[in-house]
């Protein structure tokens, strides 16, 4: 009723805005979908990788336990040296690995954090003409705008903290060995715990499909 | 109106986000946009959040996510319901930097976290997030960080800061969240005074390992590691550790016998470690107080008690103190209230180093304690500090606590029937001063209630009274006058002279009028079938006496309690013990150092560190206990009882003269119906001989002989029956009687 009564140039200005931040909601989800999979594919790939970590570690651990003398192997002097070293130093590669996989992952979340950063701001600068009316407003194809501003900022923080979370998990340190060995436990629960939000890049996609239909 | 929303739990998913969820409506009467900053004030502490509408855009409701408020406890209530006035929207500034306390889950993640990762989780948890100054945020997910105190934040701002990437966030200190709680826990309540000298070396050993380590390690110090609180039950030791704890920012652990005792053989030790190795672990976080309350209890002297367990204990204790390093930053503090009974091998440097003893509060330290007390109650002008100080001798810290709630309890009550008094004033504290009675008191031996009896209810003895009030009410009122003099202070007075001349009532009056703790004792309490509890009674008589200074001993008929060492008895008796003990107690060499109060300096004799000021000299006053005696044979007294420094005054009490015994008569019969025909003058002529409780009874006798005469309803007393009276009735004292006490006086010389 009230937009009808509105001057022209008003409801042009909030239809612009409503536009505006519609585009570049698009965009970034547009952006977080090719994310996704970069994403889930680092994921995948880290699995095996810690795996094998937490094996290096339970070879590491039975290598310090074993006294060679006592078996058939004693007449390899300085066996026990050498496998010690080449067992650290599969640790090492491992871990480079993996680091390399956490950057792509860090790379994600950067990208992500720019990209809700920058919707964030397109809708602050359009908030004053937008109005809340608008901003609350769904429709059958298309959810809110703010829906879709919690859900990207969900997605954001979820990025961090998983990213967050892993990264502490590989501050592993060498003389610790049994915390590596459990490492592939806590790893796959830190999958297993966010299930709940495991879904929710996805479904979050899902949501929007015909809003982004809609605009393209 | 303003409209109110109901506050609901948070959703689960929104847990961490720092969002609050309200309805469109109160969103656009706030003029809020979704994500804004908002800060709401709640009845228990205010929070801050962005505004974000609800799913399902209803309005009335309000779902706060507490991760950034103003305490790390959750301030919200669900019962309550919250008005749009208490939301506040904010502006919303961008920081450049913020300093940051954060707080660590444990030890070894404190020790394990290296400063950079440490700053990288801190930034990243923090990032996009509005905060406050003093406000704390709450990490609900699973990290090594638990909170982080918002110190300052720059630039300052109304508004809301927003941590965003290009922030600096600089660690200032880091704790772990056991001593960060504690910290929080005890943020009020633990003041303390009149022990700034107890306190000021407390702290200095707890804080000096702290403060100096390099110091300390380069002279080669073992710091200390234990410390003996001594003193009165009452008197503050507990409040004492605490707030010390407190100010040095020291992790406090309790340790109390029901937490140690179990069921089980061998528990208690088992106990005993644990808690050892725990505050072990705490120390290497920071500073740590092992708090062992009421450790007589805890450890009893071995050889005496047959108790095993408890010697167990004892000897796990002691293992345990000297398995501590000095390195490590943890001191052990004991309290009790008798030193004597605690194992004597607790008592050694390198175990306690130190012993600390606390006394009953003087009179400066009642009034700086008052002032702490009185300080958060509303108090009337008329309310003087120093009078309640005055008044309230023999109290400690939690008699004086208690007369405070009392006094606003009385408040209250009164407030309850006209509804505008809301200030203490003086007759609220005069009224609980009659109720709170000092804890030592309690269990007081000697501790009597007398009916008040005023120095002109008393006939005649002008001159006696005034000597009473010279050598006993003067000292304890104008103390200047006596050290301006040089005069030192008499330590006893004793009263004799024939039976029923008002020797009691005398000492109640001197009671009544300058007001002093007062003790009396009789053969009663003293005597008792085992051999040395009578000495330790009296003993204990002159602690209690000299724990709650300036204080008056009486001791009537002292001549049955004490006798006398130069009859032809053998000197093993009773009597000749209790004397030894009051000869002792009166002119010893010293006192107990467990009674030290208030400043070391203030011990018998030191007169001359005494300044000008009139409290100082009321300090003085304040170790001085009065000893009254009386009797009416003191032929039989002991000679060492009455040279000076002992009972060095000796007042004779004489017989009622003829003016006396007139203004007895009409004091007695003060309250009886006289008939115009009496002439008590003349009566007073024929009573020669007559003492004071002579006369009293005396005019008792008149009354029942006109009773007798004209029944019940006798309306007045006249001069025959005071002839019938006379008549039946013969004097208690006789010639003899009073020659004896004439030649006495004139044997001893004095008045």
């Amino acid at each position: 009723m009230t937009s009808e009564l509105r001057p022209e140039t008003s409801s042009m200005s909030e239809e612009a805005a409503v536009l505006c931040v519609h585009q570049s909601l698009r965009r970034c989800l547009d952006a977080i979908e090719q994310h996704q999979e970069e994403w889930s594919g680092a994921i995948l790939e880290c699995g095996p990788l810690v795996r094998s970590l937490s094996n290096l570690a339970e070879q590491l651990q039975s290598c310090q336990k074993v006294t060679f003398s006592k078996t058939p192997l004693s007449g390899f002097t300085d066996l026990q040296d050498r496998l010690r070293y080449k067992l650290q130093a599969a640790v090492d590669l491992t871990l480079e690995k993996l680091h390399d996989e956490m950057c792509k992952l860090q790379r994600v979340r950067d990208s992500v954090s720019h990209q809700v950063g920058l919707v964030l701001h397109v809708y602050e600068v359009n908030g004053e003409k937008l109005g809340l009316e608008a901003s609350l407003e769904r429709t059958s194809h298309s959810p809110s705008i703010a829906d879709m501003l919690e859900w990207l900022q969900d997605t954001e923080k979820y990025y961090r903290n998983q990213y967050l979370q892993r990264k502490l998990l590989l501050e592993v340190r060498h003389n610790q060995l049994s915390d590596i060995k459990n490492l592939v436990h806590s790893w796959e629960s830190l999958n297993d715990k966010f299930t709940a939000k495991q879904h929710l890049v996805e479904d979050m996609l899902l949501n929007v499909s015909f809003f982004r239909e809609a605009t393209s | 109106m303003e409209p109110v929303l109901r506050l609901l739990p948070v959703n689960h998913e929104d847990r961490g986000t720092q969002r609050c969820r309200i309805g469109p409506k109160a969103m656009s009467d706030l003029g809020l946009q979704i994500g804004f900053p908002l800060q709401i004030s709640l009845p228990t502490g205010s929070c801050l959040c962005t505004a974000w509408p609800r799913r399902d855009l209803s309005d009335g409701f309000l779902q706060v996510d507490l991760m950034c408020s103003t305490s790390p406890k959750s301030v919200i209530e669900y019962k309550d319901s919250v008005s749009l006035n208490h939301l506040k929207r904010l502006n919303s500034v961008k920081l450049k930097k913020v300093n940051v306390k954060i707080v660590l889950k444990n030890v070894e993640d404190k020790i394990a976290v290296s400063g950079a990762t440490l700053h990288e989780v801190v930034r990243d948890l923090l990032r996009n997030v509005y905060v406050l100054p003093k406000y704390v945020v709450t990490i609900p997910e699973d990290s090594p960080v638990v909170n982080v105190e918002i110190l300052d934040m720059d630039p300052e701002t109304e508004g809301a800061g927003l941590i965003t990437a290009k922030t600096s966030v600089q660690i200032r200190e880091t704790v772990t969240v056991e001593r960060y709680k504690s910290a929080a826990d005890n943020n009020s309540q633990c003041q303390i005074a009149g022990m700034d000298d107890v306190c000021t070396s407390l702290k200095e050993i707890l804080s000096l390992p702290f403060l100096y380590p390099e110091t300390i390690a380069k002279l080669g110090l073992a710091c200390p590691k234990g410390l003996l609180l001594v003193g009165p039950p009452g008197v503050g030791k507990t409040l004492l550790v605490k707030a010390v704890a407190r100010q040095v920012g020291a992790y406090l652990i309790s340790l109390s016998g029901p937490v140690i005792h179990g069921s089980r053989p061998g528990e208690a030790e088992e106990n005993l470690r644990k808690i050892f190795e725990n505050a072990r672990n705490v120390s290497r976080g920071g500073p740590c107080i092992l708090f062992i309350d009421e450790i007589d209890s805890l450890c009893p002297k071995r050889g005496s008690s047959n108790n095993a367990p408890e010697n167990r204990i004892v000897a796990q204790l002691l293992t345990l103190m000297d398995g501590i390093q000095s390195d490590n930053k943890m001191v052990i503090i004991a309290a009790t209230n008798q030193a004597d009974v605690i194992d004597s091998a607790l008592r050694r440097p390198g175990r306690f180093d130190r012993e600390i003893i606390i006394g009953t509060p003087t009179i400066s330290q009642r009034r700086a304690i008052l002032e702490v007390l009185t300080s958060n109650i509303p108090i009337h002008s008329d309310v003087d500090i120093n009078a309640l100080a005055d008044m309230t001798v023999g109290y400690v810290g939690a008699d004086l606590t208690a007369l405070c709630r009392d006094a606003a309890m009385q408040v209250v009550l009164r407030a309850h029937q006209d509804c505008q008094v809301n200030q203490v004033r003086r007759e609220h504290f005069y009224e609980a001063f009659k109720k709170i009675q000092p804890t030592a008191a309690r269990s007081a031996i000697g501790q009597v209630e007398f009916k008040q009896v005023y120095w002109d209810q008393i006939g005649g003895l002008e001159d006696i009274k005034l000597l009473l009030k010279q050598s006993i009410e003067w000292p304890m009122k104008y103390p200047d006058a006596f050290m301006r003099m040089g005069l030192t202070l008499p330590k006893g007075v004793l009263l004799y002279g024939p039976p029923g001349c008002a020797k009691t009532t005398l000492v109640k009056a001197v009671a009544t009028s300058c007001h002093c703790s007062f003790f009396s004792i009789s053969g009663a309490d003293l005597f008792s079938p085992y051999v040395g509890d009578s000495e330790k009674t009296l003993a204990q008589l002159f602690q209690q006496a000299r724990a709650s200074t300036p204080a008056i001993v009486f001791l009537d008929e002292i001549d049955a309690i004490v006798g006398c060492r130069s009859e032809s008895r053998t000197g093993s008796g009773v009597q000749e013990r209790i004397l030894s003990v009051l000869l002792n107690e009166l002119d010893g060499v010293g006192l107990k150092v467990a009674e030290r109060r208030g400043r070391q300096q203030l011990l018998e004799g030191d007169h001359e560190l005494c300044h000008n000021e009139e409290l100082e000299f009321k300090e003085v006053m304040n170790k001085s206990v009065m000893i009254v005696a009386a009797t009416n044979r003191p032929d039989v007294l002991d000679d060492a009882l009455l040279r000076p420094g002992r009972l060095d005054k000796l007042l004779y009490i004489p017989p009622p003269d003829e003016k006396a015994r007139l203004s007895i008569l009409k004091i007695c019969t003060n309250s009886m119906p006289l008939a115009n025909d009496v002439s008590l003058e003349s009566v007073a002529a024929s009573t020669q001989f007559y003492s004071g409780a002579d006369l009293q009874s005396l005019c008792k006798e008149v009354a029942l002989a006109a009773m007798h005469a004209s029944g019940l309803q006798a309306t007045c007393v006249n001069q025959e029956h005071f002839q019938q009276a006379l008549a039946s009735h013969t004097p208690s004292l006789n010639i003899q009687n009073l020659h004896a006490f004439k030649k006495l006086r004139g044997h001893t010389g004095i008045l």
